[in-house]
This record gives C-alpha cells, structure tokens and sequence, in this order.
C-alpha cells in the first residue's frame, strides 16, 4: 500500500537520473555525434602546434571532418607529430593539400583547417599530408613587428617604403 | 609550551582512533552479507527518503545556479564579445565542479544530517541496542541500507543538478538575453568532452556520496546518547562532510583536470 | 547437557569491570535460579543495567565469567550467541519500540529475524502475545501513537515472542505512573507463573521490586552489598540496606557531598 507509492517515487526518481544523464551525454557534450563515425588515420608535421589539443576538430571548408586524435613529438624529425582522424566519407582530399593550424575567434581555440589541393591521387590511411602551416605563435609575431619596425627606422633616411607588416603566414619547409 | 604540544599528540590520536573506528565500522556495515529480499526492501525505503526527499532542494537550487551563472557569464563574456561561449561556460562549470561539489554540500546538509539524527535517535532511545539483542545486527540491518542509499543517490542528484542547471543557462541565455540557440548548444557540445568532463563528473560525485554517507552514519552510530550529544553530531557531519567534498574535490580536480 | 533443575540459569563468578579506568565492578558472584524473580537493586550509577549486557553478550566484562545454561556467554562467537540470544528477552528502560515499525511489525521482528514461520503462523503469534499484554487491539499503530505505558507493554510483547527463557528487565517500572507500574507488576508476575520464565528485574523502584522478587541483590561500592529474599533483607542488620530499603536521604550514603568544613567556606569562625 504504502510501499506500492514508495517504490514508485523511487523508480521515478531513478528515471529522472537517467533521463538527465542522457541529457549531459547527448545535448550537452555531443556524444552521439562523435561515437558513430568510422574513420581512417592520417598523419601531420607542425613545427608549432601552439594550443592545439588531442579531440579538436579539424575541419574543411568551416566542416567538422574529424578530430585530433594524437599529438606527440617525432623525435627522428624534431618536430610534433599530429595523428587526425577524418571520417570515412570524406575520402577525397588530395595529397597536395594544405593543412593550418587555426583559431576560432579571438581568444578561442585551435583547430585544424584543410584546405583541398589540385592533385588527382587521394590521401589514404596511415598517408601523410605534406604541407602544413603552424601556428601563430603571438611572441613571433611581435618579435617579427619590432624587428622590421627597427629595421625601417634605420633606413629610413633612404626613404626605404618599408613593408612593416610582417609576414603573418610562415611557410613552412621541411 | 609542552602541554599545547601534548594536546595536539592527543587530538591528533584522538582524530586518528575515530578514524580507525570509522574504518572498521564501515567494514562491518558493508561486507556483513546482506539477505537479498528483505535488504532490497530496506534499500527501496532509505532511497526513497535519502534520495527522492531531496529531489526538490537539488532541483531549485541547480536551476538557480544556472540562472545565475548563465547571467553573470554573459556579463563576463560580453565584455570580449564571445557571448557565444556561455554555453561552453555554464555547462563546463556545473559538468565538471558545481554539480558534483554543491550537490554534495547540499546532501550533505540535508540527507547526512537527517541520517545522523535519525541514527543517533534510536542509539538514545536504546532501539539498536535492543535490534541487537534480538540477535539482529544493527549494521546490517540499519547502516548498510542506508550506506547504499547514499551511494546510489548522490551521483543521480549531481547528474541532475548539472543537466537542470544547464536548462537554466539555456533559459537566461537564449531565452531572455538572445544567444542564438543554435550557438549557444554548438559551442557547448564541442567543448564539453563526455569522459573527460562529464564522466570524471560523476566519478567526483560518487567518492562525495561515499564519504559524506560514511561521515553522516558514523557520527550518528558514534554519538554521546543524548539530545545534546545527537545535535553535536549533526553539527560535525556537516561541518566535516563539507569540509571533506570541498577538500577532496581539490584533490580530485588536481588528479583529473590538472594533468598530474 | 544434562538439565538440573536446581541449578541457577544465569551464574556470575567473579566479575570485574572497568569504564575508563574507573572499576565499576570488583569479583561479583551472582546466581539467577530457575523459574524464579530475581532483582538486581541499588542506587542509580552502580552498573545494574550494565549487568544485564554482560548476561545478554553485548558487553564483555574485564574479567570473570557470565554462564547461561551453563555457556559462557562472554566467550560466544557471532553465531553461537544469535542462538543465544532467542533464548533471552530483554525489555528496555525506553521500550525502545523501532519507531518506524508498526507494533505489529515489532512483535514479529524476532520471528523473522530467527525463523521461517510462514505469515499466517507469525500473525497468529502476534496476536497472542499482544492479547497477553493486553494490547491487540492496537496491533496496527505506530509507536509515537502509543503512551509510554502502552509502548512498554508492546515492547514486552516483543521481548516474549520467542518464548525465551530468561527475561530481563531494566528499569520497568521508572517514571510510570501507578496505574501502569500495577499492570507491569502482574504482567511479570503472570508470566512468571504461567509459562515459569526465568526474570531478572533491574530496578531501584523499592515497593513495586519487592512485591515480585523472590530474591533480590542490592549492589553499590563495586559489590554486593546485600542479598536474600524481600523478608530476610528487611530485618537486616546492615545500614546500607536499610537505608536504601528505607530510602532514607542520609545513611552509609552520605548526603552531602565531601566538601571543607562549611563554617570555613563561609569565612565564620574557625
């Protein structure tokens, strides 16, 4: 009688755990999304990865195509290895293309961007992608300003037109 | 000078004794094999009033905890124009520390002491003393229920504190101050990791549950029989409960966020 | 186990016990005869209720041995004194009735604790016990519903279910008024000659004690001080038990407290 009311405020209350760990699982962190993707391994070179962490995403086009799935340091190369993982179905990038190391927003966090090449042969699993742009790393940018700050003053009798802008996008050569 | 010092010998033995009191009992109370049918219904009964009564104050206060931090993070947020990051903000902040730390502190207040009041009433009015001699074993029969009771419901209540108080940064974000919905859930889902945020969540809410239960039953099993000495009890159930989470949640917050 | 009719169902010898460096108790011989009233007296702070634990294994003494039926109930593993402990009811000072069961459910508690009885059997049970006390029609309350005499007589109730052979009672007749202290008094004296239990009464209550005791032990200063039946202890010679017998306020008891000289507190004279 009174047990049968009992046990049903505890059954609800475990129903409404639940139903709330669902919630956080799904709506909250996005989970579902990220479990049910099959994907295939490809491999990257940065000189600097600068914030860029293991589960950002890498996207194509501002397209989530996948995440980072390790970062650790080529010991042979002397530089970061980064491993991406890139749905299945997104299985014709070329293997000229372009992979940078980006910010969302002012202060946000890094992610990877590619942008697709020209090239007829597809990258596969376990290929690498060859071209590749580090981070901005806001010290070097700064050191690069004063620099040819500094160098344009000095010439500047010569009526040098300096380019003061310092070059924002290192490519980089390995 | 020497008698502080010998005091201190002595409270620290003291403090230490309790502790391995508390230890063996806790023993006792758990690994005592239960008789499954009529343990089950015990354990039925103590979730209902451990957990369900304290349902209503975890559901007002998450969602006012979300209400305000949805406000007061849009404040903040506003000021660098990254409005769209309150989601991320809201559901990080109540996933990995307010849900599992408040939630806790409230049990704490609320269950832990309505435990030890409870238990230290019947060690005064001599009712575990008479369970005994009837042959029953009061660990049994009146701790361990209880014990699992706490274990049970307080990870449930920090799950649903977090999941209502991300309703009420929702309700203050897009609702009332105009945070495209779209973003504001976007944002959050990127950010807020399952394992490593919402899993250690909870994980962090069932070491709370152990301990404040654990803290809660022995200072009601442990009490000086008297109206006095049950209020004194309830007092340090909260005060030690709260101090423990609060304590422990740094230690935690360390191990799983802080990269040790 | 051969059965002596004669011999006493609960045999103290030398006991010694101390609460926090302080002896309570030094070398107590105590005998409980069969079928008989036996009541442990004195005055408030002596031990009696702590020897009702001893018999009853929730406490173990420093030294000594506590036999019931011939088992040294002091030495039992968990097991051997569940077995025990069905022989042995014990009424508490506070009735100590489990506030969340119902007086029902608190009559059948030892039933379902130490049998299989199918729930027809344990309502019949019930029923019997509660009529002996005169409580069935009450079977379906709650205690915080019941007066303080009733819940004594439920939680007496309680203490019978088994059948046992030994029943113990603490303080039954404290802070009662008449009428229920009268009930209390015929209720232990029926069972003692319906079904011949053995009961051990704690009390300091002098009439009530003396009215159903068939032997009484009066217990102070870590001893015994005075035994014998309710007749021989009121023609001793020892001022102890006559003080305490006749509840007279100053005696081998003193009733003042050691303190100096009170013309010294005062300051007057010397």
């Amino acid at each position: 009688m009174r047990t049968r009311s009992l046990e049903l405020a505890v059954g609800g209350f475990l129903i409404i755990g639940i139903a709330a760990l669902f919630f956080l699982a799904i709506k909250v962190s996005g989970l579902s999304s990220e479990l049910s993707q099959p994907s295939y391994k490809v491999y990257v070179h940065f000189q600097n990865i600068g914030g860029l962490t293991v589960r950002s995403k890498v996207t194509m086009s501002g397209v989530t195509i996948g995440r980072v799935a390790d970062i650790e340091l080529d010991k042979k190369r002397l530089n970061a290895k980064v491993t991406l993982e890139i749905y299945n179905d997104v299985n014709e990038i070329s293997t000229d293309a372009v992979a940078s190391i980006l910010t969302a927003g002012l202060l946000g966090e890094k992610y990877i961007g590619i942008v697709p090449g020209a090239d007829d042969i597809f990258i596969k699993n376990g290929d690498e992608i060859e071209q590749t742009q580090s981070a901005l790393v806001l010290e070097d940018l700064i050191g690069k300003f004063l620099f040819n700050k500094a160098t344009e003053d000095k010439s500047s009798n010569s009526n040098a037109a300096a380019t003061p802008a310092p070059a924002a996008n290192s490519q980089d050569d390995f | 000078m020497l008698e502080l010092i010998r005091q201190l010998g002595a409270t620290a033995l003291a403090r230490l004794q309790s502790l391995g009191a508390a230890s063996i009992f806790l023993w006792q109370a758990l690994v005592a094999v239960p008789q499954p049918k009529a343990s089950f219904l015990l354990l039925i009964k103590q979730l209902y009033s451990v957990g369900v009564m304290s349902l209503p104050i975890i559901l007002v206060s998450g969602l006012f905890i979300g209400l305000v931090l949805g406000l007061q993070g849009y404040n903040i947020l506003v000021n660098y124009g990254s409005e769209q990051a309150l989601g991320t903000m809201v559901a990080l902040t109540l996933v990995r520390e307010l849900g599992p730390v408040v939630t806790a502190l409230l049990f704490a207040g609320r269950a832990g002491s309505a435990l030890t009041a409870e238990i230290g009433l019947m060690k005064a009015t001599e009712q575990l003393a008479s369970m005994e001699m009837i042959g029953v074993d009061p660990l049994r029969r009146i701790i361990a229920p209880r014990f699992w009771a706490g274990f049970i419901s307080m990870p449930l209540l920090a799950i649903i504190f977090s999941a209502i108080g991300v309703i009420g940064g929702m309700l203050v974000g897009v609702d009332w101050l105009g945070i495209y919905s779209g973003s504001f859930w976007a944002n959050m889902q990127n950010s807020v990791e399952f394992y490593d945020d919402v899993v250690n969540g909870i994980v962090k809410s069932v070491v709370f549950g152990i301990t404040v239960t654990w803290i809660a039953l022995f200072q009601g099993y442990d009490c000086i029989p008297t109206s006095e000495g049950i209020s004194v009890a309830t007092t340090r159930t909260v005060v030690y409960g709260s101090l423990a989470v609060l304590g422990l949640d740094f230690i935690l917050t360390a191990v799983m966020f802080g990269g040790f | 186990m051969p059965i002596n009719d004669e011999s006493p169902l609960v045999s103290i010898r030398d006991l010694s016990f101390s609460r926090s460096e302080r002896p309570i108790f030094e070398n107590i011989n105590l005998d409980v005869a069969r079928g008989k009233v036996t009541a442990i007296m004195g005055p408030s702070g002596c031990g009696k209720t702590t020897m009702l634990r001893f018999i009853g294994g929730q406490l173990h003494p420093d030294s000594g041995s506590v036999l019931v039926d011939g088992q040294n109930v002091s030495e039992m593993g968990r097991k051997e004194l569940f077995v025990a402990r069905a022989k042995m009811g014990m009424l508490f000072q506070s009735g100590a009735l489990f506030s969340d069961l119902s007086v029902y459910e608190n009559v059948a508690f030892p039933l379902r604790a130490h049998t299989q009885l199918p729930e027809s059997l344990i309502r019949e049970i019930v029923l019997l016990k509660l009529e002996a006390v005169g409580l069935r029609g009450a079977v379906k309350l709650m205690p915080n519903e019941l007066s303080g005499g009733m819940q004594r007589r439920a939680a007496l109730a309680r203490a019978i279910t088994l059948d046992p052979e030994l029943i113990m009672y603490d303080e039954p007749f404290a802070g009662q008024d008449p009428m229920v202290k009268g009930v209390l008094v015929t209720l232990i004296r029926t069972l003692r000659e319906a079904l011949g239990i053995t009961t051990i009464v704690v009390s300091h209550d002098i009439p009530e004690t003396l009215q159903i005791a068939d032997y009484i032990y009066i217990i102070a200063n870590k001893g015994i001080i005075g035994q014998g039946t309710p007749d021989e202890l009121r023609h001793s010679d020892s001022p102890f038990v006559q003080q305490f017998l006749n509840g007279a306020p100053d005696g081998p008891v003193r009733f003042h407290y050691p303190a100096a000289s009170y013309a010294q507190e005062l300051g007057v004279g010397v």
